[in-house]
């Protein structure tokens, strides 16, 4: 038996709005960890990775240097593999910015030795290799990408956060508009709520009754919001699939995001429904 | 000054009393008053003497106008069936809010079963209001609900099981004459069968205090009769009864009710029952199974 008669006011605007908010928890949550996820394989790729620059004036020398820096790198510890990066791909990574044609023999562009590093190499043994490299080419330069893993780190936390923050302020939001939309239920049952509470009804009872329409409309909200949510991520994710391939790294989600992400409803739902049950209790302590 | 009493068990159902005191598990008893020989109403719960409701110097006020009630002081004995008489807009209606809960006097006392309503905490107040059975002026059904739901509703929060409350909604939906309307939501009723459905609302509970407001208002005289003959055979059990009216006519009829008339928010006369051979003859008529 429904103690309440059904109000059409709230039965329209709150799934809606839940299905928004779900919506948007879902785009911070899988654009945050889907980030981070992505963050960590580059970190993980170019901690790997460093660049030897040997530059002189004149090719001939640069390319004699180039060599010997090369077989003696080879040999050094935490070096798992160097290779002498060609001209013609130097060419190719200038091309774009000076254009094709431009980049010729003349100009004064560095040798690249790619270096491998062993899986342990650790920064001692880096600042090692560059010493000992020094010493044989002083001109050359050991680039190990370390300062700007570092901006990128702290590019990718903050985004985390941000997705972080965005989440808590989405339930806050959500329980904010319960709340509201609770208090408007109530004031709009009054008359009933007063007669119930005449033949002896406990508040629990008429709680009971706010909690399983806002736990249903929270559900169906959230339902709605995670379902236009997974078809954005899905096609954003193709997009960007389709756009860096090789470049970027594969933006996956983890199964603890999917989980993460299929509860939202759930969790939706639960706060709805506590933020109602909490709102009419501290509401109806207000009648006598 | 009464010189004995025998207690006269006249029925002792088969069932052990249930929370939501279901009518047909009733155990009824009657006090014969050995001065004359009759049947009198007498209490079954408890057959303790105190008084179920005592109001001392009640004041009430709504908001900063003047005193709607004035120094009300009365008691209502367990068992006994009154009627709150006076013009419009003397206060009946605002003294009997006073005896269900919806308000709290402005000042004095009031005590309901034994306990202080005015220092009562909130949470004390279901328990409470389940043991009064109010009919209220404008009767305040559920609309949304059938004839059936609403009757059916007290039992429901006391939490009564769903095969209990079919017979007895039922049955006394019947008695009121609503037995064909079950099915019709209070909008679709007339005021007279709104009002029958808001007394059997306020029964079915079987209540301990019974508060009617004007309960015969839209109903006519045979009617009205028919559903004071209902709240005796409730009295009869022992649910304390207060009836606002002004029907002077029925009042009349119902000679062995005390008669409490309110003037301008003061409590005038408390009369006595006159003799009880109205209430015997109402005893006579058409006894209503489920009370018995
Ligand atoms: N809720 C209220 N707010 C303000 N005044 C009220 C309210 N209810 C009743 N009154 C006033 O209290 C007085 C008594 O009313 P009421 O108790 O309804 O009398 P009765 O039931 O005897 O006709 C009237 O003057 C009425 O205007
Ligand atoms: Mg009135």
């Amino acid at each position: 038996m429904r103690l309440l008669p059904d109000a059409k006011e709230s039965y329209g605007i709150l799934p809606w709005v839940i299905a928004v908010m779900v919506y948007l928890c879902a785009l911070a949550i899988a654009g945050g960890f889907g980030l981070r996820g992505a963050a960590s394989g580059w970190t993980a790729d170019l901690a790997q990775k460093a660049t030897l620059q040997i530059s002189a004036p004149d090719s001939a020398i640069r390319d004699k240097m180039a060599n010997l820096a090369l077989t003696a790198v080879t040999h050094l510890d935490g070096v798992a593999n160097a290779q002498l990066v060609s001209k013609a791909q130097i060419a190719s990574l200038l091309e774009p910015w000076l254009g094709v044609g431009n980049v010729t023999d003349d100009l004064p562009v560095p040798a690249l030795i790619d270096i491998t590093l062993t899986s342990n190499a650790s920064n001692v043994q880096l600042a090692a290799i560059e010493t000992q490299i020094k010493a044989i080419v002083p001109s050359a330069r050991l680039d190990t990408h370390q300062q700007w893993l570092g901006e990128l780190t702290t590019l990718t936390q903050s985004i985390g956060w941000t997705a972080n923050l965005i989440v808590l302020l989405v339930a806050l939001a959500t329980v904010a508009i319960v709340a509201f939309g609770t208090r408007g239920g109530l004031s709009s049952h009054r008359p009933t709520i007063e007669i119930l509470h005449m033949m002896g009804a406990p508040d629990v009872l008429i709680a009971n009754e706010f909690q399983r329409r806002f736990l249903i409309q929270g559900l169906i909200g959230g339902v709605l919001g995670l379902v236009a949510g997974l078809i954005t991520i899905i096609g954003l994710g193709w997009l960007a699939q389709r756009a860096g391939q090789g470049l970027i790294a594969s933006v996956s989600l983890s199964p603890f995001v999917w989980i993460c992400l299929l509860l939202l409803p759930v969790f939706a739902a639960a706060l709805t429904m506590l933020t109602a049950r909490i709102t009419v209790f501290r509401a109806l302590r207000e009648i006598l | 000054m009464v010189q004995s009493v025998i207690i006269l068990i006249t029925a002792l159902l088969q069932r052990p009393r249930h929370e939501a005191k279901p009518f047909t598990s009733l155990a009824s008893c009657h006090i014969i008053s050995s001065l004359d020989g009759t049947l009198r109403p007498c209490h079954e719960r408890k057959m303790s003497t105190a008084p179920v409701v005592r109001f001392e110097n009640v004041g009430l006020r709504y908001g900063i106008g003047s005193e709607v009630l004035r120094d009300v002081t009365f008691s209502l004995e367990p068992g006994s069936f009154h009627f709150l008489t006076g013009p419009s807009g003397a206060g009946k209606s605002s003294l009997l809010k006073l005896l269900y809960l919806a308000q709290r006097p402005s000042r004095g006392l009031i005590s309901l079963f034994g306990e202080d309503v005015v220092t009562l905490k909130r949470d004390a107040l279901p328990p409470l209001r389940r043991r009064i059975g109010v009919v209220f002026q404008e009767f305040r059904l559920l609309n949304h609900l059938s004839a059936y739901e609403n009757v059916a509703l007290p039992l429901r929060i006391s939490g009564a099981r769903e095969s209990e409350i079919r017979g007895h909604v039922q049955e006394l939906l019947a008695w009121v004459g609503l037995a064909d309307r079950m099915h019709a939501t209070p909008p679709t009723l007339s005021g007279g069968e709104q009002q029958r459905l808001a007394i059997a609302r306020a029964v079915i509970g079987r209540p301990d205090l019974l508060v009617a407001d004007e309960p015969t208002g839209n109903v006519d005289p045979d009617m009205a009769y028919r559903l004071m003959h209902l709240f005796y055979e409730l009295n009869k059990l022992g649910t304390t009864t207060i009836v606002a009216s002004h029907d002077m006519h029925l009042i009349e009829r119902m000679t062995n009710a005390h008669i409490m008339r309110l003037e301008k928010g003061e409590l005038t006369t408390i009369g006595r029952p006159a003799t009880p051979s109205a209430y015997a003859a109402v005893r006579s008529s058409s006894p209503l199974s489920l009370f018995t």
